[in-house]
């Protein structure tokens, strides 16, 4: 009798709390229990991508058809990360604005416009990855480093905080990431001589309830790690987005490149915390560990990549492990309990160091002035956050290959809010003094061919650091990944191609070609017992179901 | 040698831009230019120094003037020295190139003439005539910097854009194609044939691809004189038809 109450109220569950029941920080820690929404960025706060859905598998992957298109109105990169909850999507566009879907047609609720101040200065872009969700309030991290509360139903603003200073040359780009009660927001303005940091917010008031300097001050661990005044206009921007382990009652952060960025002698010793990843208490924002990637850093190579984390066995015992593919070339498994290093290897040719000694610290071989250096300034990879699958075991990500850059290297001046970099590339190529072109190229046509570098969707294998199988695309390719509990692998590239493979061994099971470059990752979700998935390509957000 | 003796030393000076001119005035922009036009020249409406699309300017005098005059538009005056003038003046005439490649540019009419009577026209087309095996040229001063294309002109091998390159192709059915490439993607090719078809081939339909790493065009040094060369280069970057 009992039992069957409970089963008839399980049901009723399943049935009622689906429709636009409030996002509790509960439901959002067990977000992995919810694959038909996209609740937070990375599917689950371990960031690893990987969806429970099961209806799309490796037979029927074949008969995905287009069932929607939104078009952007702005023009420019769309790197945003919908979320769906409960049949409702909300994406950003260029600058900063907010639109809810449904996710079923793609038709439009509302749209929300934030217009940032015009001092607002970005290295790369006018970009935005999306937005976080608590309760019935949407959060959004602005151009200009505000922070903005939106009532979900509605579009309207709620409270809206000034963040960093917007002519210091802070701003953010990144997804907001809620823990508990707060709200926790990075910044962006590495190539401005910032001094980055992660903030958790009152989800109501805007209240900041601490701050994490990613550049100790005097006084504080790691400052003697800077020399002279250094530490001031030191970067370590954070600007992708942060993953949360319950559990420990950590939050993890990768951070960015020191400023000046390809300058290392104007700033003597380690750098401490550029980047690095930083374990942070997730009450108080009290540095638990960290681990440094890339000491004194003289390539740009943020380690702004999401922490994905994992549970698997390691030397013969359950482990929690943090995985981490690096912009500087070598992949990483570190104790995400304690951040001890556990291995290393690198995932393409690296030359700015030998190696790495036995605690995960790089050997650093510089090459001569002029020469090119591997990998090249946009990295063996970068932000686009990459999948981990339980299933399979394997890691995905994307990766540049063959791809090398040259730099010149000068001393930089800070004057707040300009660019303080220190140099620069001249050359982007393999071979010196190639004829190639700028780093911010996106257009439909690849002039760069492969002569200056190619992409490739990599999986490896974390227990050994080897590839598991590659999947080499013509041009380079800056798609994020997702997974599903079917072995299905979804990503893209540059050329337009939307893929689905055979997670398991690479086996491309359908492509269809969306005519714009896919620069973020796919999504899945389910409504009224439909699983969907959804990919920016270009500017259209184009979302796939079965046939019926 | 030979241009030196046909005009005045003063405009001649006024159209050589070295290297250390370019990277000097490199620094310069970085400190008193780039917070408003950005790194790539283009952060002012109507204006791409790195394409040398000016409101007014025409001459380098005029672009002197500009910066040490300011404009009703809002940008203001630059108190520079004459020196540091021309250093930045050759900057944005080198399309910002911060890698400093020196050029010379001489005289856009005598370049017009060399273009014609050089052979350029037996494979490149501009304006409507000249084959199309070559890259057309209608555009070619917004499109390349005046380093790039010198470094064409003198050195083929280096300054040919890997997306240009002549590529062969044999089909699993047999047949040979031979062009110029368009455009390439992981499971296609886009191409200009020998007889101006446009082509796209698939991949999979290839038995044999073979990119040609040689130069489909001869080396001017050597060709035409440094003057000649200069003069040429003046006429090609004045080319920016959209």
């Amino acid at each position: 009798m009992h039992r069957a109450i409970s089963i008839l109220l399980a049901i009723s569950a399943l049935v009622f709390t689906p429709v636009q029941a409030q996002v509790t920080s509960q439901r959002l820690e067990r977000a992995a229990n919810e694959p038909g929404n996209w609740m937070v960025y990375g599917g689950s706060y371990n960031n690893q991508r990987y969806s429970g859905l099961h209806q799309i598998n490796r037979e029927n992957a074949k008969k995905l058809q287009q069932v929607w298109v939104v078009q952007n109105q702005v023009p420019g990169a769309w790197e945003s990360n919908p979320l769906v909850v409960d049949g409702i999507m909300y994406v950003t566009q260029r600058p900063n604005d907010v639109m809810a879907l449904d996710a079923k047609t793609g038709r439009l609720f509302w749209i929300y416009h934030w217009t940032p101040d015009p001092a607002a200065r970005v290295c790369c872009g006018s970009n935005n990855r999306g937005v976080a969700i608590l309760g019935d309030t949407l959060f959004m991290g602005t151009l200009d480093a505000h922070l903005i509360a939106i009532d979900a139903k509605t579009g309207k603003p709620l409270w809206n905080r000034i963040v960093a200073d917007v002519k210091s040359g802070y701003s953010i780009t990144m997804a907001p990431l809620i823990v508990k009660d707060q709200v926790l927001v990075g910044v962006g303005g590495g190539e401005y001589g910032i001094r980055g940091f992660v903030a958790a917010f009152n989800p109501r008031s805007g209240k900041e309830f601490w701050r994490f300097n990613a550049i100790p001050g005097p006084g504080e661990p790691g400052f003697e790690t800077w020399s002279g005044d250094a530490w001031k206009t030191g970067g370590g921007s954070i600007w992708t987005m942060g993953s949360y382990d319950p559990v420990l009652n950590l939050v993890y952060w990768g951070t960015g490149n020191p400023g000046p960025d390809w300058n290392p002698a104007q700033r003597p010793g380690d750098n401490l915390y550029t980047d690095s990843v930083v374990a942070l208490n997730a009450d108080t924002g009290k540095l638990q560990w960290h681990f440094q990637f890339t000491p004194n850093d003289g390539y740009d190579y943020d380690s702004t990549q999401v922490p994905v984390l994992a549970d698997m066995d390691w030397n013969g015992k359950p482990a929690k492990l943090m995985l981490w593919a690096n912009r500087n070339g070598f992949f990483y498994v570190l104790d995400r309990a304690t951040g001890q290093f556990l291995r290393g290897a690198p995932f393409v040719k690296v030359n700015w160091a030998s190696g790495l000694d036995k605690n995960g610290r790089p050997i650093q071989t510089p090459p001569a002035a002029g020469t090119p250096v591997w990998p090249g300034n946009q990295g063996g990879t970068n932000w686009y956050p990459p999948s981990y699958s339980p299933s399979t075991g394997l890691f995905y990500f994307s990766v540049w290959e063959n791809y090398a850059t040259t730099y010149r290297r000068e001393e930089a001046v800070y004057q707040p809010g300009r660019t303080f970099v220190g140099g620069g590339p001249v050359g982007i190529s393999p071979a010196p003094g190639a004829p190639t072109v700028g780093i911010g190229r996106r257009g439909p046509i690849d002039y760069w061919t492969s002569e200056v570098g190619s992409g490739a969707t990599v999986a490896l294998d974390p227990r050994t650091g080897k590839r598991a199988w590659t999947f080499s695309q013509y041009d380079v390719t800056d798609a994020g990944m997702l997974t599903t509990a079917t072995d299905l692998l979804f990503t893209g590239g540059r050329e337009g191609y939307f893929y689905a493979f055979d997670a398991r061994n690479g086996t491309l099971l359908w492509k269809t070609n969306l005519g714009g470059s896919i620069i973020n990752a796919p999504i899945t979700y389910e409504v009224d017992g439909k699983q969907y998935v959804s990919v920016i390509a270009g500017n259209i957000l184009s979302t796939f179901a079965l046939q019926e | 040698m030979l241009y030196a003796a046909l005009a005045a030393p003063a405009a001649a000076r006024d159209h050589l831009y070295s290297a250390e001119q370019i990277q000097v005035g490199y620094r310069i922009y970085v400190g008193q230019c780039q917070l408003c036009h950005g790194p790539n020249g283009d952060g002012i409406a109507r204006v791409n120094l790195s394409r040398q699309q000016f409101p007014r300017a025409v001459t380098d005098d005029d672009i002197r003037k500009a910066i040490t005059t300011g404009s009703a538009a809002g940008m203001p005056p630059f108190a520079l020295k004459a020196e540091e003038l021309d250093d930045l003046v050759a900057y944005v005439r080198s399309g910002l190139d911060q890698g400093g490649t020196p050029f010379r540019l001489g005289d856009v009419a005598r370049g017009r003439a060399i273009y014609e009577n050089a052979g350029c026209a037996t494979c490149h087309r501009l304006a409507g005539i000249g084959p199309r095996t070559a890259p057309s040229l209608d555009d070619i001063g917004a499109l390349r910097r005046p380093g790039q294309i010198l470094t064409v002109l003198t050195d083929p091998a280096r300054g040919t854009m890997p997306i240009n390159r002549a590529v062969t192709i044999v089909t699993r059915d047999g047949r040979t194609i031979q062009g110029r490439r368009f455009n390439e993607d992981t499971f296609s090719v886009q191409l200009i044939d020998a007889q101006e078809n446009v082509r796209s081939v698939e991949k999979s339909d290839i038995r044999r691809y073979d990119v040609s790493m040689a130069p489909q065009m001869p080396s001017y040094r050597g060709r035409l004189s440094d003057a000649e060369l200069a003069d040429l280069l003046a006429y090609l970057v004045s080319l920016r038809a959209q």
